[in-house]
C-alpha cells in the first residue's frame, strides 16, 4: 500500500545506490523520463538520465553519501535541475518547471547499504507568483518614483511662482517709491549745485575781508579778527565742501538705486533693436575687468555672430550685475568665464566664477529684491533680481547654482524671436 | 607500580570521561592539566608513562605541547591526542610532530583500551 | 516573558565540549567535500539581549546571512554569518566555476550553511541523545528595528566559528534556544555530568 501511495505522489521521488544508479523512480519522475530511458532507467547513472545538470547533481549526491547529511536546492537559485516541462503546458505562462529539491541519505537497515533518496517538488505555480509579485513591486517602484520626480517638479514650480509673485510686488511697489523719490532727487540735485556755488561766493567774500583786515584801524581788525575765530571760520572753509562732495555722492547713490528700481516697471519691448551678444559680452567683461583687475577673464562662444531681439541697454545691464557678482564673489584671485550658446531656438549665457560660492540656505533667496549678504553699505542687493527683471521681461529664464568653495555658475536662456516677429511682439 | 598519566583537557567533562574510560586492569597516577601551558609546565618537572592530549585548547593547544616536545632534548614521551577536530590533516600534523596515536572525540572507551594495549601498556 | 536560566560552570563547561566535538564533526565534513583542512575556534556560550546579539551577528560589514529552524527535542534557530571575503575560493574548492552569479553565490552559502550548521547541530543532539530536525536553509536579510520588536529578552547562544585555512573565508554558527528547548538541554546536560 505504501508503495501504491510513494507511486502516486504529486512530488518526484527518486533513489539511488552509492554510484548514483538508480533503484527507484516513482511516476512523477517516470511520466518525464527522456524516451530512451523509458525502459531501461534502473541501475542507469542518474547523472546519465537527466544529463542537463549532472555536474550540480553529482556533487550533491556526493555530498549527501560523504557527510550523510540532507542537501537542498532551491527554484530561486537553481530553477531547472531536471530539464522537465511545466505541469501546464497550455494554458500556463511558464513553459519550464520550477524545482526545489532535497536529496535525504537513506541506509537499508537490513543490508547496511547507503542510498539517496531524491525528492523533487514542482514549485512552478509558486515561482510563477512570486515573481510576477516582483514585477508588480518592480512596477509599483517605478511608479512611485516617477510620483515623487513629479512631486518634485511641482514644489519647484510652486517656489519658482512665489518667486516671480514676490518678484513682481516687490519690483512694483520699488518702482513706484522710485518715481515719487525722483522728483524731491531732482530739485535736492539742482539746489546742491547752487548751494555749493553761494558756499564759494561766500568763502571768497571772507576771504576778500581777510585779505584786505590791513587797511582797517585796528580796532576794526581786532573784531573782524574776532568774529573770524568766534564763528571757527577757518574750519568752515575747510569743511564746507567736502560736506558739499559727501552730500552729492550721497544723493548719486540714491539716483543709482532709483534708477535700478526703475527697470522694474520698464517695458523691455520698448527699445527693441537687433543686439549681438558678443560685442555685449566683450563690452561687459572689459568693464568688469578694468575693476577688479586681478582676475583671469574669459569669454567662449560657439558661434561668431549671436543675435536677438532685445533692449541692448537691459541686456547690457544684466550682464554687467552678473558679471559684477562674479567678480565680488572671488575674494582674492580667480577666474570669470562667460560662455554663449546657441540652438535653433534659444540663446544660452552662462557666467561661471570661482568665487566663494552661495550658502544653500540663501539659494532661495537670491533674486530677492534688496537681499545681500554683504556688509551694510557695500551692496544695494539689486543686482541679481534686477537681471532676474530683465530675463524675464524678455521672456528668459536665469537659474543659478553654487558649490560653496568651488563657485557659482549663472546660467541665462533667451528665446531667439526672429527680426519679423519683432514687430508683432507683445508689447 | 601505577602508570603515571597526564590529562591535558580544559573541559573538565572531558577529563572525567578520560579517567572514567582507562582500563581498569590497571593503577593510574592521574595529573590533570586544564590548558596547555599547565601541560607543558608539567611535562618540564616530570616524567610521565602516557599522556592524553587534546587539542583545541585556549591560548597554547595541543599541538604548541608537541612542538614543543619535539623541540627538547629529553626522549618524547608516549603521546595519545584525543582530539574533537580529526580532519585528516590534523592528524598527519600531530602524527608528524611524534604522537603515538591518535583518537577521535567523543572518546569511545574500547578504542582507548585497544590503542593501549597496542602501545603495550596493556 | 522570558527568563534566562543561567547555566553554572559545570554546565557550561560541559555544553562547550560537546559543542567542541560537535564542531570537529562538522569540520571534518567539510574538509573532506572540499578536500581542504578547516580551523575550528573554541566555542564561545553567552547569554544575550536581542540588541547584542543583532550585534553579534550583524556588527561585521561583508557578510552574508542564512537562518535555519530546528524542530524536536529541543528547538530554535540556527544563524549562519558567512564572510565575503574567501568566498570565491571556496567556491573552487566546491568545484563551482568563475564568474560566479548571484545565483551561485547563494546557493554556496546556502550548502555551506547547511553542512556546517547541520553537522554542528547532529553532532550536538546526538551526544546529547536528543532528536532534532533541521528545515532548509534560507537566505536571512535582518532588520534592526525586527530585532527591536523581538519578545524575548535573553537568550543563550551558542557561537562557533569555522575558518578556512587556505583563504580569507571565515563562518560563524550562532544556535538559539528557546527557552523549553535550554531547560530540557540542561537536564540532559546535568545527566551527563552525574
Amino acid at each position: 500500500m505504501f508503495e501504491q501511495l510513494v507511486e502516486k505522489l504529486p512530488v518526484g521521488i527518486g533513489i539511488v545506490d552509492e554510484n548514483f544508479l538508480v533503484i527507484y523512480l516513482n511516476d512523477f519522475f517516470r511520466d518525464r523520463l527522456p524516451r530512451e530511458y523509458r525502459n531501461s532507467y534502473k541501475d542507469t547513472p542518474v547523472t546519465d538520465i537527466f544529463s542537463h545538470q549532472a555536474k550540480f547533481l553529482e556533487r550533491r549526491l556526493k555530498s549527501v553519501f560523504v557527510l550523510q547529511h540532507p542537501s537542498f536546492s532551491y527554484w530561486e537559485q537553481r530553477p531547472h535541475i531536471f530539464p522537465f516541462k511545466s505541469s501546464r503546458p497550455i494554458t500556463g505562462e511558464e513553459t519550464q518547471m520550477y524545482q526545489n529539491m532535497e536529496i535525504l541519505p537513506v541506509k537499508d537497515k537490513s543490508t547496511g547499504r547507503k542510498y539517496a533518496c531524491i525528492f523533487l517538488q514542482d514549485v512552478t505555480a509558486q515561482a510563477s507568483y512570486f515573481r510576477t509579485q516582483q514585477k508588480l513591486s518592480a512596477a509599483l517602484k517605478e511608479e512611485h518614483e516617477a510620483q515623487r520626480k513629479l512631486i518634485h517638479k511641482l514644489d519647484t514650480a510652486q517656489s519658482q511662482l512665489i518667486q516671480a509673485e514676490k518678484m513682481a510686488s516687490t519690483g512694483q511697489l520699488a518702482a513706484g517709491i522710485a518715481h515719487e523719490i525722483n522728483n524731491p532727487i531732482g530739485f535736492i540735485n539742482s539746489n546742491l549745485d547752487t548751494l555749493s556755488q553761494y558756499a564759494n561766493n561766500l568763502i571768497s567774500i571772507c576771504d576778500g575781508v581777510e585779505n584786505h583786515v590791513t587797511d582797517f584801524n585796528d580796532e576794526v581788525k581786532e573784531q573782524i579778527k574776532n568774529l573770524f575765530e568766534a564763528q571757527h571760520y577757518d574750519l568752515i572753509k575747510d569743511d564746507i565742501e567736502e560736506l558739499l562732495e559727501e552730500s552729492k555722492a550721497g544723493l548719486n547713490r540714491v539716483k543709482d538705486i532709483v534708477d535700478n528700481l526703475k527697470q522694474f516697471s520698464l517695458d523691455s519691448t520698448k527699445g527693441s533693436q537687433i543686439v549681438e551678444l558678443n560685442d555685449v559680452a566683450s563690452q561687459t567683461i572689459k568693464l568688469v575687468s578694468t575693476q577688479y583687475a586681478s582676475h583671469h577673464y574669459k569669454v567662449e562662444s560657439a558661434d561668431e555672430k549671436i543675435e536677438i531681439m532685445a533692449n541692448p541697454g537691459m541686456i547690457k545691464q544684466a550682464l554687467m550685475n552678473i558679471l559684477l557678482n562674479a567678480a565680488q564673489a572671488i575674494p582674492d584671485k580667480g577666474y570669470v568665464k562667460l560662455s554663449l550658446l546657441k540652438n535653433s531656438e534659444n540663446i544660452t549665457i552662462k557666467v561661471l566664477d570661482s568665487g566663494e560660492g552661495i550658502e544653500h540656505k540663501n539659494m532661495k533667496r537670491v533674486f530677492e529684491p534688496f537681499f545681500t549678504t554683504r556688509p551694510e553699505g557695500q551692496g544695494q542687493g539689486l543686482g541679481l533680481s534686477t537681471a532676474y527683471t530683465i530675463i524675464k521681461k524678455h521672456k528668459g529664464k536665469i537659474s543659478i547654482n553654487s558649490k560653496v568653495g568651488k563657485g557659482t555658475v549663472v546660467t541665462i536662456e533667451l528665446p531667439i524671436t526672429s527680426k519679423d516677429n519683432s514687430a508683432t511682439a507683445p508689447q | 607500580m601505577a602508570l603515571s598519566v597526564l590529562v591535558a583537557d580544559d573541559s573538565k567533562l572531558s577529563r572525567r570521561s578520560v579517567k572514567k574510560s582507562l582500563p581498569p586492569e590497571l593503577d593510574y597516577d592521574i595529573s590533570e592539566a586544564t590548558n596547555g601551558q599547565e601541560a607543558i609546565d608539567f611535562l618540564a618537572e616530570n616524567t610521565f608513562d602516557l599522556v592524553l592530549l587534546d587539542l583545541t585548547m585556549p591560548e597554547v593547544d595541543g599541538v604548541d605541547v608537541l612542538e614543543y616536545l619535539s623541540k627538547r632534548e629529553e626522549c618524547f614521551p608516549n603521546v595519545i591526542v584525543i582530539s574533537a577536530d580529526f580532519q585528516p590533516e590534523i592528524q598527519r600534523i600531530v602524527l608528524s610532530l611524534g604522537a603515538q596515536r591518535f583518537i577521535r572525540k567523543p572518546l569511545d572507551k574500547e578504542e582507548l583500551a585497544m590503542t593501549m594495549f597496542e602501545l603495550g601498556y596493556l | 516573558m522570558s527568563v534566562v536560566i543561567p547555566l553554572d560552570e559545570e554546565q557550561r563547561d560541559a555544553l562547550q565540549e560537546l559543542l567542541n566535538i560537535a564542531m570537529g564533526q562538522a569540520a571534518n565534513s567539510l574538509a573532506q567535500l572540499i578536500e581542504t583542512k578547516i580551523d575550528i575556534s573554541i566555542p564561545k556560550i553567552t547569554s544575550v539581549t536581542p540588541a547584542q546579539l543583532y550585534s553579534l551577528l550583524f556588527g561585521s560589514q561583508d557578510t552574508f546571512h542564512t537562518r535555519q529552524s530546528f524542530l524536536g527535542d529541543i528547538q530554535g534557530e540556527v544563524i549562519s554569518v558567512l564572510s565575503r571575503s574567501g568566498l570565491s575560493e571556496i567556491a573552487k574548492l566546491m568545484d563551482y566555476s568563475d564568474p560566479l552569479s548571484k545565483e551561485d553565490v547563494e546557493e554556496i552559502i546556502l550548502e555551506l550553511s547547511n553542512i556546517l550548521a547541520g553537522a554542528c547541530l547532529a553532532g550536538l543532539s546526538s551526544q546529547l541523545e536528543l532528536t532534532t530536525n533541521l528545515n532548509m536553509p534560507t537566505l536571512f536579510t535582518p532588520n534592526k528595528e525586527n530585532f527591536d520588536e523581538l519578545k524575548w529578552q535573553h537568550s543563550l547562544v551558542m557561537e562557533v566559528q569555522f575558518t578556512v585555512a587556505v583563504s580569507s573565508f571565515s563562518m560563524r554558527v550562532v544556535f538559539c534556544l528557546d527557552d523549553d528547548s535550554l531547560t530540557r538541554m540542561k537536564d540532559t546536560l546535568d545527566e551527563l555530568l552525574d
